[in-house]
């Protein structure tokens, strides 16, 4: 991609498919014949469903969720136990970050009591767990949803908890977004700075990529694990109840830019089916392949990810 | 401000009461309701807010009452989706899954039961006559809205704007602000539906006519590539589709998503003999 058609590009480009052509391969708009495990090294994605994780009336089945977190973080790293990754991911003396979403459509609460028990269980001290989203930080299990505690931030906007940490975790939740386009795993940590205001630019939003590709981001980020269970389809960050389903998923893997391409792919389907046609997301985002071209943060390729898909197939979208 | 906001709501409806203190926002710190979600009020001209939880056992309902400068700022929000039940509350009202949103004089305003379903409706639609009743000036609707032409427009499907910014989120066009719009400019946009045909209208009125030409001309330069030699064009685009635009004073008005040039060319000169 030319520095031309990052500054400037409309409608036409995007038709033609003379620019983001990853982009338009996620909206629909380019053929994509299907998600391979065949050919060179791909970025391996998981996205797990289950049917009965959470019934019409929103009541979330904790126990399902532990078995997707456990199926889902396994198959990721192509092991069979679990706890064994877990252990692998992160070692005792790591101070770890759970960078969680606290806005519209936030983390669910039970995922994240998941993750810190499973941290703990691989042998990271309660006291070096934090919570966190914005300036509002929680330490270890007794304060993961009270989160009373405030660290501010560094010169550089970081917030002094992504300095504190070895390594972070990062669990979004899946909305389309108004001036975004989405807002998946790229977009949560604007959550973790004090100038995002500065990213929310009239250009689609299109250096979010900027924040997953920061060296300390980059560097201590070892797991991203989406909330896919009732995501949002049309508008957002705030909610119309209508544009919410049930989709039952997490999405896991350690790529941002992958795994937001993946849950691009299925926002994207998801309206087409509400509206029997195509529906494209407006704006488009552009922030996902530009994390990838301009910011080197992951891979937009649709062929280039290996997606695993398990549990609950009906409505699945890919 | 917010004693003004806070007298709208009533403390208790049927079941559902008052829990927690209101919480209020202004143009500085609305980011913190909204996250990006803020920068779409703000360009409508945001005032204040208001947000005030009410719960029946465990059933809770958040009320929204957004203040903004004019009537126009807030129908142009009410404006964005109007997709649901239309009903008879404030200026403008509809109702869907859960939530009702509702436009009164300089007020939005919204109401959710985030479950998205149908339980609590008749409590929310109750709280939203009450919240309306006590607004005691109706709006008045953007004049631009009237010089659409009304053969063939798709009900509840005009949308008002100012900034590129909502027209990006309408229907995306560039990451450049091709056609200049600001807080100077007034826009509509409408779908319609002509035979078996869809098309979308959008119409820009500018503060004068040097505005609406360079951004007429700019448009067709940088959007479609093709000198802007006359006051009309219509030119092909991808997906066998074409968009048409059109100048005449200060007012410059562009169709898109047309399958067919002819219907294009009757259609703008419709538009025209509208803004006579």
């Amino acid at each position: 991609m030319n520095k031309k058609e990052e500054m400037s590009f409309t409608r036409r480009d995007f038709l033609k498919g003379t620019a983001f052509t990853t982009l338009g391969v996620a909206l629909g708009l380019v053929p994509f014949e299907a998600f391979s495990s065949q050919g060179g090294k791909k970025e391996r994605v998981i996205l797990i469903r289950e049917k009965d994780v959470l019934n019409n009336d929103l009541d979330l089945d904790k126990n399902l969720l532990s078995q997707m977190l456990d199926s889902g973080i396994a198959n990721l790293a192509g092991e069979n136990d679990p706890s064994k990754v877990w252990k692998k991911l992160f070692n005792p003396k790591d101070i770890v970050g759970v960078k969680i979403n606290v806005m519209m459509i936030p983390t669910h609460n039970e995922l994240i009591e998941l993750i810190v028990q499973n941290l703990i269980k691989s042998g990271v001290e309660d006291k070096n767990i934090y919570i966190w989203d914005r300036d509002k930080v929680g330490i270890g299990s007794a304060e993961m949803h009270s989160r009373p505690r405030s660290f501010g931030y560094e010169k550089d906007h970081l917030s002094k908890v992504i300095k504190r940490c070895t390594a972070l975790i990062n669990v979004p939740g899946m909305k389309s977004h108004w001036l975004s386009g989405a807002a998946f795993s790229i977009k949560n940590w604007a959550g973790a700075v004090d100038n995002a205001v500065e990213y929310h630019t009239e250009d689609c939003c299109s250096s979010f990529g900027a924040l997953c590709a920061n060296p300390e981001i980059k560097s201590k980020c070892r797991l991203i694990i989406l909330d896919g269970l009732r995501p949002l389809f049309n508008g957002g960050p705030q909610v119309d109840p209508k544009y919410l389903w049930n989709y039952n998923a997490l999405i896991l893997g350690h790529d941002h830019v992958a795994v937001d391409t993946v849950a691009l792919k299925i926002t994207q389907n998801k309206r087409d089916e509400y509206k029997k046609g195509k529906w494209i997301l407006n704006p488009p985002p552009l922030h996902i392949p530009l994390a990838d071209t301009r910011y080197k943060a992951g891979t937009s390729d649709l062929n280039k990810i290996e997606l695993i898909k398990l549990g609950w197939q009906e409505g699945i979208l890919l | 401000m917010g004693n003004q906001l806070e007298s709208l709501l009533p403390q208790k409806v049927k079941d559902f009461e008052k829990s927690d203190k209101a919480k209020s926002f202004d143009r500085k710190n609305l980011y913190d309701y909204l996250d990006g979600g803020a920068e779409l009020y703000l360009a409508y001209d945001f005032q204040s807010l208001l947000v005030q939880d009410y719960k029946a056992g465990e059933k809770s309902i958040t009320v929204e009452v957004y203040l903004m400068e004019t009537s126009q700022d807030a129908f142009g929000l009410y404006s964005l989706d109007q997709e649901g039940e239309a009903l008879q509350i404030g200026d403008k009202a509809n109702y869907g899954s859960g939530l009702l949103k509702f436009w009164r004089g300089k007020f939005f305003v919204r109401i959710i039961d985030m479950s998205g379903n149908d339980r609590s409706k008749e409590e929310i639609l109750e709280l939203g006559k009450d919240i309306s009743r006590k607004i005691d000036v109706k709006g008045e609707l953007p004049k631009l809205l009237s010089k659409l032409p009304s053969e063939g427009l798709v009900p509840y499907s005009e949308r008002f704007f100012s900034k590129q910014i909502i027209l990006n989120n309408l229907y995306f066009l560039s990451t450049e602000n091709l056609l200049n719009l600001s807080e100077n400019t007034s826009a509509v946009m409408g779908d319609y539906l002509l035979g078996k045909m869809n098309l979308k209208l959008l119409l820009i009125s500018y503060p004068d006519s040097s505005s609406a030409k360079s951004s007429f001309d700019n448009f067709c330069t940088k959007y479609l590539k093709v000198s802007p030699a006359s006051k009309r064009i219509i030119q092909k685009v991808e997906e066998n589709k074409f968009v048409g635009l059109e100048l005449e004073k200060n007012y410059l008005w562009i169709t898109f998503e047309s399958k067919d040039e002819k219907k294009t060319g009757t259609f703008l000169k419709n538009v025209r003999e509208k803004l006579r």
